[in-house]
């Protein structure tokens, strides 16, 4: 059954109606009667009307499976009339991705009308296929019906925003673990030859093995021994979240996760392993190593709280890296995420040799959940870490991301 | 931002309106307004021709110039309002009275529509001109006559809802702005696109005239107490030569004493010196004057006392002159009370709109108090009746506030044993010289039984509706005889005045005081209007009995029209709707079905309702019949459905049992159309296959491609 929302035209119509009958009351004129009764008439059907304009319209939805933050997404809404009679003035409102209205001036009977509408991915997430809603107010716009229609067309996961990352430290060749790093024989470009294999895009002519591209008839380049950091393991906390007053930029979270993608989605193209970790429904996982989709599904898909705190994640991630490794913290500034509760476990991982970079979200100037650390307490907690060795890049919302990540490390303003 | 539209404080802030069909549509508007304020007379001329000069080329001004400031413009179109305000409050203060206010009111409104239509830059300006439109209209619907007011409201009304929907479609235009149509298929004829919504906006506009009509019926009708502003004017003056209070009809030939004349296409001869029982003739169906009033009552005219059992005379009434003073609401005559005020009375203010000539005599409800009259005196005789020094031409404005006394069998019975006034007792109970004694025997075996002066008048009445029948084409009284005699023992038949007659003597016969009264009936109230329509069929005469505390209180034995207060019922329309479309009915149904329905005797409102149940039903059926039957196809079905039918009709039906690939085999294998078009009906099929049965279903561009297919397929040489 539609609702009905009341315009301000059924106000109108009806003080219209009252004046005109008190005035044809008094002058005793019945052609003011009339007047009122075609005024309150109008209002009637205005109110009766409008359900059925809404009765049995069907909306498909034909949204893309997946999308990045920022861009501009195509939904297609399918509007069916079905039924015998036409429908006028339907307007169907989806807030699939980012709320939008299509409008259909008429549906005949048995008609289909596709309205394509542009959509801004403004913050990851999974956006399940929920319903529609079908809206009319025809024909004379006294009272809206509104009704909640399924409309399919699965679900859209919108992936963090990637930003490019260049001449990161953590990412940088030559850089070595602590003292035990044991290098692996990873495919890189070390300085031990390791094989030859087909030319990628990307690669440096320097590199192609003459020899072998004469005798395969197609480039040919070699390999070396892989001397960085073998596996980038990045950690997001999802202790809690903040966001922006409109609800449609992205929050502290969402900037954890897009600086956590970025990253590994630049560890990933230079042929480096990816692990991610998070808390999630209280629990984290042990990181596993993920391909570019599943990594960038699985930054999607995470939602705060998420039950543990950064501290008590890193003892549980920093227990299984082993080997060579990296590790990425994506955090906000919470308050359990001071100094003294994170530094015991980051400098039980710098002391094994393992890297470690942090990109410190500070969540002041949005709308937190939690409480988080104060100005001092955040420089403070940079200077710590910088001080064991961690390359911290401090995230401020209101600036480029891009920006954030390819400032110096350890640099924390004001 | 898109449109040019700004979003502050989450509504849509409006730029200018675009929409060329939005503007012709207010325009529309505007000019049938002004159209039916200059029918009514409310506008002179040149205001009109101006309007309708201006109005346009001001509309298509405000529209090439709607995206800029006009500032300039502004500038002048407020002069042109201070001037029109200007103009309004100088022919205010000449205007006679309230009435003709409004009528300079209505100008002003037509200025500030043509003014306004000049600067129409956003849609809510276009608003405006349509609410000031609706002003019109109503300004205009308040000073119309007639019905002919209906063929502006009706063109008017259905712009109005054209207006609304546009304006709201215009709205969700708007609002829906992220959304663009990219394709549309539609799977009947382009036709369609145009024929459904104006057929589907028809229903709504029928839906709101079935809303409306019953509103309408149920829309309460109160006495109009609020303001009062009782009109008055005058067309044209023509004075009653020697004027010294007597009644003047230019209608009636004046005629010599006893002679009896066949009255044929003049006014009522009962408007005069004397009702002579002996005139015979049938009055016209003549409109003569429309009245404004709350109620239905007689318009009373005249008053008489003296019978001489053929020609009722007032011979011994005073006349008063009386002139102009300050009354309630202005300046009036005020009317001295002849009779005592009863015990309760309510206020009935009534306009007069004289439609064609009539007698220097000012018809009101009885007992008239104020009279609002185009001339400096009135006169008033004994009886309370007023009479002007001029003729009442047609378009002559008067205004009359009555005291109408409130009285109920209970409030008239208990009356019983007030003394009379021996002045009323002497003056009201005069009987002819000559009468009958059986007229008396006849009036004392009626009401002798009855307990009180009510009770005898409702036995006399009841008496003479049982024992008498209205006839208008009655012959001659033969010579000598007593007219009441005659009527109630040899012919049995007269119309109102004998009627009336026989009542007012056979109550003075046992000494009720009564008199005998003339005027009109109240007509019948337009629908529409509001107006009671009096023709001049509907001069009457009734009787005026006087109940001691009570005063002169009317008894209409014609009609047998009640007495009692007219209660909540009267409060409504609806009965005199229904009545009038009973009337309508009875003209149109043939007698044989009257006839039918008259065998059914008191069963027939079981027979109407089984009907109506039956009807229902058969309703119902049909609207699940619809609802059973499958909705048309939409895309590839419709484009397969189509090349099936094509082929049905070329002999080659498709069983129920077969594929559409088997079918399609078939068709190839055993018609030539199908070989010639192969491509396309594989195109036909496997679309329809695809949408039907596959996970990814065709695009747009292929179901179109299909649909064309199918409807190329009759054109093709091999069809014909």
């Amino acid at each position: 059954m539609p609702r009905i929302r009341l315009r301000r035209r059924a106000a109108t119509l009806p003080v219209g109606a009252l004046l005109l009958f008190l005035v044809g009351t008094n002058v005793q004129a019945g052609w003011l009667f009339v007047l009122s009764s075609l005024l309150l008439g109008a209002t009637v059907a205005g109110v009766v009307l409008p359900p059925l304009m809404v009765r049995r319209v069907r909306v498909i939805r034909r949204a893309p499976a997946e999308a990045f933050v920022g861009e501009r997404v195509g939904v297609d809404l399918v509007v069916e009339n079905p039924a015998r009679r036409p429908r006028l003035s339907v307007a169907v409102r989806d807030p699939h991705v980012a709320p939008a209205a299509a409008f259909v001036p008429w549906l005949g009977a048995g008609d289909t009308v596709t309205a394509s509408t542009i959509r801004l991915a403004a913050r990851r997430g999974v956006v399940e296929g929920g319903p529609v809603v079908v809206a009319s107010s025809a024909p004379f716009g006294v009272a809206e019906a509104r009704s909640s229609v399924p409309a399919g067309g699965g679900r859209t996961v919108i992936f963090p925003r990637v930003v490019p990352v260049a001449a990161l430290p953590l990412l940088e060749p030559g850089v070595r673990g602590g003292e035990d790093a044991v290098p692996s024989h990873a495919r890189g470009e070390g300085y031990d030859f390791l094989g030859v294999r087909e030319y990628r895009r990307g690669d440096s002519l320097r590199r192609v093995h003459w020899p072998s591209t004469a005798r395969h008839g197609s480039l040919v380049v070699r390999e070396f021994e892989q001397d960085r950091p073998a596996r980038l393991v990045a950690l997001v906390d999802t202790w809690a979240d903040a966001g922006r007053t409109d609800g449609h930029a992205e929050t502290a979270l969402d900037l954890c996760c897009a600086a956590a993608a970025s990253i590994a989605l630049a560890a990933l193209g230079a042929g480096h392993g990816v692990a991610l970790a998070a808390g999630r429904r209280g629990e984290v996982a042990p990181p596993a190593e993920m391909e570019r989709r599943d990594a960038l599904a699985f930054l999607a898909e995470l939602e705060a709280p998420g039950g543990v705190s950064l501290a008590v994640a890193l003892e549980a991630v920093g227990g299984a890296i082993q080997g060579p490794a990296a590790l990425l913290l994506a955090f906000a500034s919470w308050r359990p995420n001071s100094a003294r509760a994170l530094l015991p476990a980051v400098g039980r991982l710098t002391a094994r040799g393992v890297r470690v970079a942090a990109a410190v979200v500070d969540p002041a100037s949005l709308r937190p959940e939690a409480a988080v650390l104060s100005a001092r307490e955040l420089r403070e907690l940079v200077s710590e870490l910088a001080t064991e060795g961690v390359d911290v890049y401090p995230i401020r919302p209101e600036e480029d991301l891009a920006a954030c990540l390819a400032g110096e490390p350890s640099v924390v303003a004001g | 931002m898109p449109g040019g539209r700004a979003v502050r404080r989450g509504r849509v802030r409006q730029g200018p309106e675009d929409s060329r069909v939005l503007r012709v549509l207010v325009l529309a508007i505007t000019l049938l307004s002004v159209g039916a304020v200059a029918a009514v007379g409310a506008v002179d001329l040149p205001t009109a021709a101006a309007s309708f000069l201006l109005v346009p080329a001001g509309s298509w001004l405000a529209y090439r110039r709607r995206g800029k400031a006009n500032t300039g413009l502004k500038a002048v179109i407020a002069l042109g309002l201070v001037a029109a305000l200007g103009a309004f409050v100088a022919r205010v203060q000449q205007a006679q009275s309230v009435d003709e206010a409004r009528h300079t009111l209505g100008s002003l409104f037509v200025w500030v529509q043509v003014l306004h239509a000049f600067d129409l830059p956003r849609r809510r300006d276009l608003a405006f001109s349509v609410l000031a439109g609706v002003a019109l209209v109503a300004e205009a619907g308040s000073l119309s006559l007639d019905a002919t007011f209906g063929l502006f409201l009706l063109p008017f009304a259905v712009l109005c809802g054209l207006w609304l929907y546009l304006s709201d479609r215009a709205r969700g235009r708007d609002e829906g702005g992220a959304g663009r149509l990219v394709r549309s298929r539609h799977a009947g004829r382009r036709v369609r696109r145009i024929a459904a919504p104006a057929r589907t906006v028809a229903g709504a506009l029928a839906a709101v005239a079935v809303a409306g009509a019953a509103a309408f019926l149920a829309t309460p009708r109160f006495p109009g107490t609020l303001v009062i502003a009782p009109p008055f004017s005058l067309v044209s003056r023509v004075a009653v030569p020697g004027f010294s209070g007597g009644v003047v009809n230019p209608d009636v030939p004046s005629s010599g004493s006893g002679s009896v004349e066949a009255v044929r296409g003049v006014g009522y001869p009962g408007f005069g010196s004397e009702v002579d029982l002996r005139v015979r003739g049938v009055l016209s169906d003549r409109l003569v004057m429309r009245v404004r009033s709350p109620e239905a009552a007689f318009w009373r005219g005249q008053a008489y006392d003296t019978f001489d059992g053929t020609t009722w005379t007032a011979p011994g009434s005073e006349i008063v002159k009386v002139g102009k003073q300050f009354g309630e609401y202005g300046q009036a005559v005020l009317v001295p009370i002849t009779d005592p005020p009863g015990l309760g009375t309510r206020t009935l203010v009534q306009t007069f709109y004289v439609e064609r000539r009539q007698p220097n005599i000012v018809f009101a409800a009885f007992q008239p108090r104020e009279v609002y009259f185009p001339a400096d005196f009135l006169a008033v005789d004994g009886f309370g009746s007023v009479r002007s020094p001029i003729i009442l031409e047609p378009e002559t404005v008067y205004s009359v506030v009555s005291e109408v006394p409130v009285t109920t069998p209970g409030l008239l019975r208990s009356s019983e044993g007030v003394p009379w006034p021996e002045e009323i007792v002497s003056r009201y109970t005069q009987l002819p010289a000559g009468l009958p004694a059986r007229v008396v025997e006849l009036a004392h075996r009626i009401a002798d039984q009855e307990p009180t002066v009510y009770d005898k008048v409702m036995a006399v009445q009841r008496w003479l509706r049982e024992n008498t029948r209205y006839r208008l084409d009655i012959p001659p009284d033969p010579p000598g005889a007593d007219a009441v005699d005659h009527f109630l023992f040899e012919r049995r038949e007269g119309y109102c005045e004998h009627i009336a007659s026989a009542m007012a003597v056979l109550l003075r016969a046992v000494g009720i005081p009564t008199r005998f009264a003339v005027g009109f009936d109240a007509g019948d109230r337009n629908l529409l209007t509001g107006y009671f329509e009096v023709r001049e069929s509907d001069a009457h005469s009734w009787v005026e009995v006087f109940h001691p505390g009570v005063g002169w209180v009317e008894y209409d034995p014609t009609h047998e029209v009640p007495i009692a207060d007219p209660g909540a019922g009267s409060r409504f329309i609806a009965p005199e709707v229904f009545a009038a479309i009973g009337r309508w009915l009875s003209g149109v149904i043939p007698d044989p079905v009257k006839a039918a329905v008259g065998a059914l005797g008191s069963a027939w409102p079981w027979a109407a309702v089984a009907t109506v149940i039956a009807a229902g039903m058969w309703l119902l059926r049909r609207r699940g019949g619809r609802r059973a039957r499958r909705p048309p196809p939409v895309g590839a079905e419709a484009a397969f459905e189509a090349m099936c039918r094509t082929f049905e009709r070329r002999g080659s039906p498709r069983p129920a049992s077969r594929t559409p690939s088997e079918h399609l085999d078939a068709l190839l294998a055993s018609d030539p159309l199908a070989r010639e078009a192969s491509a396309d009906l594989e195109r036909i099929v496997r679309t329809f296959e695809r949408e039907r049965f596959s996970p990814r279903p065709p695009a747009e561009e292929e179901v179109e491609a299909a649909l064309a297919a199918a409807a190329g397929l009759p054109s093709r040489p091999s069809t014909r």
